[in-house]
């Protein structure tokens, strides 16, 4: 075919202006068309009739064993026939929340499902029946508000579905392609997560079969002193982050997860505010906040500003331990839009009493967080970056050199900053805060008679 | 029972109501209907009836002006569609987004097919720009059109950047953050500007956005401004654009202009049908880009929480790239404003005859070096600012991980003021007579090679035999990067600031040449500070802090 012959064929037979121009409309119809239909055919929609079909055959089935109850059946028989595929969504005005889950989850409250009888488990989850289902109804309270996730979404993955095991994970993948909501704060909370959200109005957490991880974790953290360090509503330690106002509310665009996705301890895609606060206790804390101990990273090379590796030690926790101290730490995450009317304030819990004051000093020292730090019974101090001697102070082998004033002036006192080893590297990151204002009178005579009491007898020269 | 169509047209033709609604009668396809179809429209009679026949080809227009207008057309109507569901304030504006991706039928589709129009109406205008220029259209009697033509490209700029804002999300307040700080940075005007007289509240910025943050009142400020204000101008320019191409003639010149028999077209169909076959290509790319990806959409605005980096919408990359080797009133004020003024005085400084109504870089070798390279510089600024970098404006290649650290850069030093005055001095006054001195006729190719030739063993030497005496006393390394900076910076100048204008400018009358040389000076130098900083590690020139006036 020479070049004469092709453009007559191109250009005048098969491009001519007018093939163009049906061409192009048509182009265009189709793909508005298409467009349509991908809007139509969302992927609620299947949901939604395979729903209405169980419902039509369970009624059916009903009326078909008692003929005595067609009559009575009918009217609930003609609601499922007439039921119309529409996106369903609960207006939780009290708690600002719009939330359209019912659109998939068909069956979940009266509207929706006027009857409120299926066993359905496959469309595409059932609620399980308990005391917290029944008394916080879906109508009033909506889903959001307990389990997170983004109730205005109306498809799997926008909606912030979190598996609740790594089998669900790998099905959850494959099946539907599923990753973490993106841009979306407040993923779902998984499994028994979920009971972190008590806590926004049950400032007791109440007596429910499942919230006991959450009051594990509080006993663990109380265990381990977290409050030596962090506060939490600004009761504690004012080292680290308040664990309720800054770390259960922080922005995931406050997050530097840059070191923890280059140690390999999490995948990029998997940043979530959940897996930031799960990682300090299931890894080395230093790991995730490793700071610039070389000061590579200063402005100038020449001058070097090294940053220390963050003070938290690591607890060694394990994987359950880990679970209800994530569980507690989400649960301390407040909303500030919950009107008062829904809270259940407490009373602050009493003080337990003890036999001795050495006990009691015990519990004292438990209770400042002081155990954090210089080990549950004072006998381990944890290692400090760039401290002098490297770590803290074992105090059963201290304390017997200092007098009972000088003892109470320290733990009065405090040491900040404390002295470096070497005196080019950071400044380290932990030290002995000042307890004026938080141990006093008698308090501070029982931890110091404890104190006393554990110490090492120092042997006379 | 047979119909008869043909019938049945001209009774329907002939028939009192269609006499009423169209103009001309039954269709008898002669050269007169095929005008009397063009000036009977109020639609098509901005079209003359009649074009000539090198106009009508697709590589001359490549359709991008009419491009443009079809897409702010159809941008229009999305954007009508979307005003039925969004309502402009700060507990809603997100929501209302939220809704449109969700529940509303075709709701993300318009969404998608708005975002990606206005991306695309930007482009178009822009290469449209670049079309009319090396074409040569803006010439006489086609200057004030020009003058009116970057007017309607500011328009789209405006645009774009003010319904930027509206979905209320992070990266919507963050871009609208960096672009209105530049406001505050407004010599005299700006509270942060160099001489200025206004404070935060009552300032350039404050004036933008109705507060001292991007609220509120900014909200419906860029609403108001996006879907009113900014429309009715373009609107009322574009017209202004339309009737002037009509009544100046449209460009595709004949060669000869003494010719007068050059073949000509009509316009119906032959133009006609090709414009709409451009708009329903376009269209058609337009939807499957909408259905294909997503109109971008982060977590709610919050002002508390600043994403690193925080960037501007990608046709502002550019200037904010600019903001690491200028202050804020330079790249996001001073530099913006002279390239309006100088695109606008193009036609009145370009006063050479040759290449109007064809491509034709032989013709113009100074106009359209100059141009291509001013639009090369800012698609590449455009390009290192939205691929090469990441936390902390660092550089971070587009394969690297943003979430691994950098070092910040090290610390830049100034070059005394007296010093810089003379450097500038010598730069702009020297530069712009060097050219007209050298009177002599040089050979391009081989003075170019030459002058690359000797600035390259220069450096090089300098850098093997000097690298130690530079570290030693002026206390910055020599190593390969200074190298390729100062090879650049001078072969920049050598081949675009001297010798171009010198074979192909110096003749021209005083005030134009004074004019163009200043506009090229200046841009060159936008990159020999680029190299200074870069290379050199040289913040200011210039600077007198206590006015924040730091060049």
């Amino acid at each position: 075919m020479d070049k004469n012959e092709f453009r007559e064929l191109w250009f005048n037979k098969l491009f001519t202006l007018r093939n163009l121009f049906f061409i192009f409309n048509f182009v265009v119809l189709g793909l508005f068309l298409f467009a349509m239909a991908q809007d139509f055919f969302r992927e609620w929609r299947p949901y939604q009739s395979h729903y209405k079909k169980m419902e039509i055959a369970r009624i059916k089935g009903q009326m078909d064993q008692s003929p005595a109850m067609k009559e009575a059946l009918d009217a609930e028989y003609n609601l499922a026939k007439s039921r119309s595929q529409e996106i369903k969504q609960i207006l939780a005005t009290d708690l600002n929340r719009v939330d359209r889950c019912v659109t998939c989850h068909v069956g979940y409250d009266s509207y929706t499902n006027p009857t409120l009888v299926n066993e359905y488990n496959d469309h595409p989850y059932a609620a399980p029946k308990n005391e917290i289902h029944a008394k916080h109804p879906v109508e009033k309270y909506g889903c959001t508000v307990c389990h997170e996730g983004q109730g205005l979404a109306t498809n799997f993955i926008e909606a912030g579905h979190m598996p609740k095991s790594p089998e669900q994970k790998a099905e959850w993948a494959q099946k539907r392609d599923w990753h973490v909501v993106e841009y979306w704060e407040n993923p779902m909370n998984a499994g028994p997560l979920v009971y972190a959200s008590c806590y926004k109005c049950h400032e007791a957490h109440p007596n429910v079969t499942g919230v006991d991880i959450i009051k594990k974790g509080k006993n663990l953290a109380f265990e381990n002193g977290c409050v030596g360090c962090h506060q939490i509503r600004g009761e504690g330690g004012s080292i680290a982050p308040d664990l309720a106002e800054e770390t259960a509310v922080k922005p995931l665009t406050r997050i530097d997860f840059g070191y923890a996705v280059s140690a390999g301890v999490i995948e990029k895609h998997e940043r979530t505010l959940e897996n930031w606060i799960r990682l300090h206790f299931a890894t080395n804390p230093a790991v995730l906040t490793p700071g610039d101990p070389e000061g590579k990273l200063s402005a100038d090379p020449k001058k070097p500003a090294p940053v220390a590796p963050t003070a938290m030690p690591y607890f060694g926790f394990n994987p359950d331990e880990v679970e209800a101290l994530t569980a507690y730490v989400m649960s301390l995450k407040s909303e500030k839009n919950i009107p008062y009317t829904y809270r259940v304030f407490s009373p602050k819990e009493p003080e337990p009493k003890f036999a001795s004051a050495v006990q009691h000093g015990r519990y004292i020292f438990q209770k400042h967080g002081c155990v954090s730090c210089h080990g549950k019974d004072a006998n381990h101090g944890i290692q400090v970056f760039n401290r002098q001697g490297d770590r803290v102070p074992d105090l059963v082998k201290t304390v017997g050199t200092y007098t009972n004033d000088e003892l109470i002036e320290k733990i009065q006192k405090g040491v900040n900053p404390e002295a470096k080893e070497n005196p080019d590297g950071p400044t380290p990151p932990l030290y002995m805060p000042s307890f004026k204002d938080k141990i006093k009178g008698e308090e501070m005579e029982h931890l110091v008679q404890y104190l006393m009491s554990i110490a090492e007898k120092q042997e006379a020269w | 029972m047979t119909f008869d169509v043909e019938k049945i047209k001209k009774q329907i033709i002939d028939s009192p109501i269609w006499r009423s609604m169209f103009r001309g009668g039954k269709w008898n396809d002669t050269p007169r209907d095929r005008a009397q179809h063009i000036i009977g429209n109020v639609w098509l009679h901005l079209h003359p009836a009649k074009l000539r026949k090198r106009a009508v080809k697709f590589t001359y227009t490549w359709g991008l002006g009419g491009l443009s207008f079809g897409l702010f057309f159809v941008l229009t109507l999305s954007g009508i569609i979307l005003m039925f569901y969004y309502r402009p304030t700060v507990q809603l504006a997100y929501q209302d987004i939220k809704d449109l991706e969700h529940v509303v039928s075709m709701g993300g589709f318009w969404r998608n097919f708005h975002r990606w129009g206005a991306h695309l109406m930007v482009l178009t205008t822009i290469f449209h720009m670049i079309r009319v220029f090396l074409s040569g259209s803006y010439k006489s009697p086609r200057e004030f059109n020009w003058v009116v033509g970057v007017v309607l490209l500011l328009h789209t700029l405006l645009l774009s950047f003010s319904g930027y804002l509206l979905p209320w999300d992070q990266i919507a307040i963050w871009a609208i953050t960096v672009g209105s700080n530049m406001a505050s940075n407004t010599p005299v005007l700006g509270a942060e500007g160099p001489f200025s007289i206004a404070n935060i509240r009552n300032d350039a910025r404050f004036m933008l956005l109705g507060g001292t943050y991007v609220g509120e009142n900014a909200l419906l400020r860029f609403y108001v401004l996006h879907c009113i204000a900014f429309p009715f101008l373009a609107g009322i320019f574009m017209i202004v654009h339309f009737w002037r191409i009509r009544k100046d003639g449209f460009s595709a010149a004949p060669l000869n202009i003494k010719d007068k028999t050059e073949e000509k077209v009509d316009v119906w169909p032959n133009l006609v049908v090709r414009e709409y076959l451009y708009a329903m290509f376009f269209m058609a790319v337009l939807i499957a880009w909408a259905i294909w990806m997503k109109a971008p959409l982060e977590e709610i605005a919050n002002l508390n929480v600043t994403p690193n980096p925080a960037k501007a919408p990608w046709y502002f990359l550019g200037l904010q790239e600019l903001l690491v080797y200028f202050d804020p009133w330079i790249a996001g004020v001073v530099i913006p404003t002279l390239i309006l003024v100088g695109l606008m005085i193009i036609p009145y400084v370009d006063d050479n005859k040759e290449g109007v109504g064809y491509y034709s870089l032989k013709e113009r070798p100074f106009a359209n070096s100059f141009f291509l390279f001013g639009v090369a510089a800012w698609f590449v600024l455009i390009v290192i600012g939205t691929y090469f970098r990441g936390p902390n404006w660092a550089w971070y290649w587009p394969w690297e991980n943003w979430l691994h650290h950098k070092a910040p850069p090290p610390p830049a030093w100034n070059v005394p003021n007296i010093l810089g005055v003379i450097l500038m001095g010598v730069y702009f006054v020297g530069g712009t007579l060097l050219p007209r001195w050298v009177t002599k006729d040089l050979a391009f190719k081989k003075t170019l090679w030459t002058g690359v030739g000797v600035v390259t063993a220069i450096t090089l030497v300098l850098k093997f035999a000097a690298a130690g005496a530079f570290e030693k006393h002026l206390g910055f390394s020599f190593g390969f990067a200074q190298v390729f900076w100062i090879i650049f910076s001078a072969t920049l100048y050598y081949a675009l600031g001297f010798l171009v204008p010198q074979k192909f400018a110096r003749l021209i009358s005083w005030p134009r040449y004074v004019i163009s040389m200043a506009f090229l000076l200046m841009t060159i130098g936008v990159m020999l500070k680029i190299g200074l900083r870069l290379g050199f590690n040289i913040k200011y020139i210039f600077h007198l802090a206590q006015y924040n006036f730091n060049i």
